[in-house]
């Protein structure tokens, strides 16, 4: 895939994983991996730029001992969801364009 | 490989990053393996997961700019002891190493210019091939229109081997392209290392 294209889509697969409710680095890549190829060292950079881009915002927790570290979504963040879909209904229309187009050759 | 020792080896590797970006990802990486580790992976397992350390610190120093690098850098030599005379050699130095250091740029800089120059030039060729092309092919037919058979058909049979040259060239120009935006990257990327991962000769792997 396009790495522009797959970097969008990564963004916007991050945010998803965490809109019903908070989630941290292990559990969110456990979450994404059947659906899209990511690694760790992929994540990290996502979560730093939609924390920058104020898509979500981070605590931490303690959990066994040692600080774990909660994502959660903000309405910026959702708001990013909501365009991805938006977009997405306009894809399909051009994909089913470009497919007619391809048939009828 | 153990936590520990891929810890300390990725810690050794991101000297001269900004500090709070080292302990950000040390912090990250840390909790990975924590994590991974309670859900049941040995330590060995859990670090071999996150692939190769190369990419990991790659991916840090491609999200932090130059400027911070290099202020970072300078930060760190004037905590080190004995800094004063360092400071000292370098403004007595400045004669020797800042036309020095104007050179390498401006060489790095001819580079870069005569890089970009070739390829633009190479595209510049054959856009000028492909209306040379059309022309002929135009005269061509222009030529048969007038009864001139042999030149005309010679100018056609031109231009088409002209068209189709271009073709060719036009796939392989595009491949040259994107490996020299690629390489560009490669370069900067690059020099953005050079201040990162090595720290200042003698010192040890901590």
């Amino acid at each position: 895939m396009d790495v522009q294209m797959k970097r969008g889509l990564l963004d916007v697969c991050v945010l998803a994983a965490i809109q019903s409710e908070d989630s941290y680095g292990y559990q969110i890549i456990k979450d994404i991996k059947p659906y899209v190829d990511v690694s760790e060292s992929t994540l990290y950079p996502i979560l730093r730029r939609l924390e920058e881009g104020r898509l979500l915002t981070v605590r931490s927790v303690e959990h066994n001992g040692r600080l774990r570290k909660y994502y959660h979504i903000t309405d910026a963040g959702r708001g990013r969801i909501e365009d991805f879909k938006r977009d997405w209904h306009e894809m399909e229309s051009i994909y089913r364009f470009i497919t007619k187009e391809g048939e009828s050759k | 490989m153990s936590r520990d020792a891929f810890i300390g080896e990725l810690r050794h590797r991101m000297a001269g990053l900004p500090q709070d970006a080292v302990e950000r990802t040390v912090e990250y990486y840390s909790e990975l393996i924590a994590d991974s580790m309670e859900d049941g992976l040995s330590e060995t397992e859990a670090v071999a997961r996150l692939g190769s350390l190369d990419e990991i610190v790659a991916s840090v120093i491609k999200d932090t700019p130059l400027t911070q690098i290099v202020q970072t850098r300078v930060q760190e030599t004037k905590k080190k002891g004995g800094s004063g005379w360092i400071i000292a050699l370098l403004i007595l130095g400045a004669p020797v190493w800042l036309p020095l250091l104007i050179a390498v740029c401006a060489v790095l800089f001819a580079l870069f210019i005569a890089l970009w120059a070739v390829v633009i030039g190479l595209w510049a060729a054959v856009l000028g091939v492909i209306v040379a092309g059309f022309l002929a092919m135009a005269a061509g037919v222009f030529e048969l229109v007038r009864l001139h058979v042999p030149q005309g058909l010679v100018l056609l049979g031109g231009g088409l081997v002209c068209l189709g040259l271009c073709a060719l060239a036009f796939l392989l120009l595009k491949l040259l392209t994107v490996g020299t935006v690629k390489l560009c990257k490669w370069i900067w990327t690059g020099i953005k290392s050079l201040f990162v991962g090595k720290k200042a000769k003698g010192e040890t792997v901590k």
